[in-house]
């Protein structure tokens, strides 16, 4: 484990031993563990921008492993509309699959577009959720709100 | 199926007063003029949405369960506090009242054990603020006579879509992380579990992005917080145990024992990295056990009526070999289970797994976190038998490296140059590594163009250090296309202890003083094509 301690110490080191010209010392990075399911996600574009009340053409392209059968589909969140939302089947092994959709926008907001795909190869099918989203319009100024300490939910209660 | 983790260590029922005081500033009276203490118990209980058959969450065989170590207090209209208490194994809790006073119940989505064995799991918001869920009944008065006041956090599913609030959800959540506390109180009774938060909001959607907006990405453990998806008709996962237990795990490595993992994508199909493929199956086993269910399964879509389930025991697997979940998968849950089956003919129960992974020998070890290096350190308790067991399954699973190190592996999964696992490189010479990047064609979004975690896309070398001083570390391109960049990182025991990427191309080198022992050094080639690239990777004594 790289404990703090450890690493404390590990520094310590190399702050007696460091040369100049040396390299510094590298942290332990940062990385996201996640949850099991298909191994695709977007490639190209990560967020698709466009007008109030127009229609845009976009292609949106995904990485995926270079075998086995993906079935994906997509489906926009209220407030936009897509072309398309059958699924479509690429082979892997063949073709590095995308879809072209246009996109219908109404009112500014911040909107998404979800993809439900499923990879099957060998063994368990898997599957994996991810989206993109669509800015229509220009995004709010962000703006600090103040928080309580709690989210309070009225449970439901018998006294007797 | 490991039943005998269901004995659950039963939470003690405690009996708390008192933070405030009849008759105060905070009191509002009610009823006849008596005064002193009376008694509320009550049963805090949540609904639980199980999954069906196919991984689908079933919303017509909702379970009322009970929410079990979570903080229940007893507040004045104002807020404040008069007495809190924690729920026992079967939810109820007990707590002095001041009689004839209007107060009220609220139950925190927290589980909170001070004293040894200890913990804090939280459930909050990342939507609003991190704010911490609580369930709460209505201001009432005490009287005079002991009262019973349970509470109830209903799932808000009201046919086809969740109508109410999703009160139940939080709830759910903390249940899984109970789940996995009995378990690891098998085989720890002194466990000091350090404080984790996890973030769920039913905003939680699979968009990479900003968590405050809702957008986590996926489910995942980023080092510091367990972030669970909530978005409804999509992907929802606080009632995936799998789910919840799986990143739950992640932090048990990060902060209880070690990992290595580089994260990212990955499931039972691929071709990962050893090191992703070792936290990924342990985290798959681990809620295997702890939820006494033996399958991994995740819903999803429209009215989560779709998802995936698999067996840890018995689930079809083709990729076999040291670079395989799968193998994991059936390797770890096989030396726990108690069902003897093909090459499983070793039953050691969790314990070891646990003493294994709190262990100096793999926590501190040389090598790089994988099967080998665990199997190497759980070796240390086994008796002879036992190893032949082990033995049995790996081979089973094609893995034929012995060691830390996984020494003589033959298991090339396709990859002539995926071996040996660790090239050994001597100061003052050179060894060539080479890449191929073409089997699991991964993008990690900080790294964009770039494949990341496939099995072939990052090698390794060993070189013992005999005399602490500054080293020079080259990697130049012997073969493939002119475009490479690659990027060298230097472990030792287990650290990053230096990081060589410039922007130059084709070479990577630089100067960096290394303390004697073992390091690993890891090759990577942050611009990789699908043809296969070489490198000569040489480490020489530098300047002082």
């Amino acid at each position: 484990m790289k404990t703090l301690s450890s690493l404390a110490i590990a520094l310590a080191l190399f702050s007696i031993t460091v040369a100049p010209g040396a390299l510094a010392e590298k942290m332990k990075p940062t990385y996201q563990y996640q949850k099991p399911g298909a191994p695709i996600r977007l490639a190209e574009p990560d967020l698709i921008q466009m007008e109030p009340h127009s229609t845009k053409s976009v292609t949106i392209s995904f990485q995926a492993p270079s075998a086995g059968e993906l079935l994906i589909s997509a489906k926009p969140s209220l407030g936009i509309n897509i072309s398309d939302t059958n699924q479509h089947s690429f082979d892997l092994g063949i073709t590095r699959p995308s879809l072209t959709l246009q996109i219908d926008s109404q009112e500014e907001g911040l909107y998404n577009i979800m993809f439900q795909a499923s990879i099957s190869e060998q063994g368990p099918s898997m599957h994996r959720v991810f989206g993109i989203a669509v800015q229509v319009g220009n995004p709010p100024a962000a703006k600090q709100k103040p928080h309580a300490p709690y989210v309070i939910m009225k449970a439901e209660e018998t006294i007797k | 199926m490991y039943l005998k983790f269901l004995g659950i260590a039963a939470l003690a029922l405690t009996l708390t007063c008192c933070g405030g005081g009849g008759g105060g500033s905070k009191a509002t009276s009610c009823g006849s003029a008596s005064t002193g203490n009376t008694t509320i118990t009550g049963d805090i209980t949540y609904d639980f949405v199980p999954h069906s058959s196919g991984g689908a969450l079933n919303y017509d065989n909702i379970s009322v369960e009970p929410v079990k170590g979570a903080v229940v207090s007893l507040r004045y209209a104002s807020g404040d506090l008069f007495s809190s208490a924690t729920t026992d194994a079967f939810g109820r809790y007990a707590l002095q009242a001041p009689m004839n006073e209007s107060l009220r119940i609220s139950v925190r989505a927290e589980l909170l054990k001070t004293g040894t064995p200890s913990w804090q799991v939280r459930v909050t918001d990342n939507t609003q603020g991190n704010a911490l869920y609580l369930m709460q009944g209505s201001i009432s008065c005490t009287g005079e006579s002991p009262q019973i006041r349970d509470l109830h956090a209903s799932s808000g599913w009201t046919g086809n879509e969740y109508g109410n609030i999703r009160v139940a959800a939080p709830f759910a959540i903390l249940d899984s992380v109970y789940q996995s506390i009995q378990l690891l109180l098998t085989a720890d009774v002194s466990l000091s579990m350090p404080d984790i938060e996890l973030r769920w909001s039913p905003s939680n959607r699979a968009i990479n992005g900003n968590s405050a907006a809702g957008n986590i990405g996926t489910s995942s453990y980023d080092g510091t917080y367990i972030y669970i998806l909530g978005d409804e008709d999509n992907d929802t996962d606080e009632y995936d145990r799998s789910v919840v237990q799986h990143e739950f795990t992640h932090f048990l490595e990060d902060k209880l024992s070690r990992s290595d993992s580089i994260g990212g994508d990955h499931g039972p199909q691929t071709l990962t990295d050893m090191r992703v493929v070792f936290s990924e199956g342990l985290a798959n086993v681990f809620t295997a056990i702890a939820s006494a269910s033996g399958i991994y399964e995740d819903s999803r879509s429209a009215e989560q009526s779709n998802g995936f389930i698999y067996s840890l025991e018995n689930h079809n697997a083709s990729n076999f070999g040291w670079f395989s979940e799968n193998s994991v998968n059936l390797i770890l849950y096989d030396l726990v289970d108690s069902n003897d089956d093909d090459a499983d003919t070793i039953s050691l129960g969790f314990s070891p797994i646990y003493e294994t992974l709190r262990s100096s020998s793999y926590r501190d070890g040389e090598a790089l976190t994988s099967i080998y290096s665990f199997t190497n350190s759980l070796r240390s308790i086994l008796s002879v038998s036992e190893e032949a067991g082990l033995d049995d399954l790996m081979t089973s699973q094609q893995i034929f490296g012995r060691g830390a190190f996984g020494s003589g592996e033959t298991n090339d999964g396709g990859v002539s140059d995926s071996l040996p696992i660790y090239q050994t490189l001597v100061v003052g010479s050179s060894v060539t590594l080479c890449t191929v990047n073409g089997m699991n064609t991964i993008i990690d979004p900080p790294r964009r163009n770039d494949n990341y975690n496939g099995f072939d896309v990052r090698r390794f070398a060993s070189v013992d250090i005999n005399s602490s001083g500054n080293y020079t570390i080259e990697a130049q391109r012997t073969f493939g296309p002119a475009i490479s960049n690659p990027e060298l990182t230097v472990y030792k025991d287990g650290m990053e202890i230096a990081f060589l990427n410039s922007s130059s191309t084709d070479s990577e080198s630089g100067n960096t003083p290394l303390n004697t022992g073992r390091h690993i050094i890891e090759l990577h080639d942050r611009n990789p094509s699908t043809s296969r690239t070489c490198f000569e990777l040489s480490i020489n004594t530098g300047n002082n």
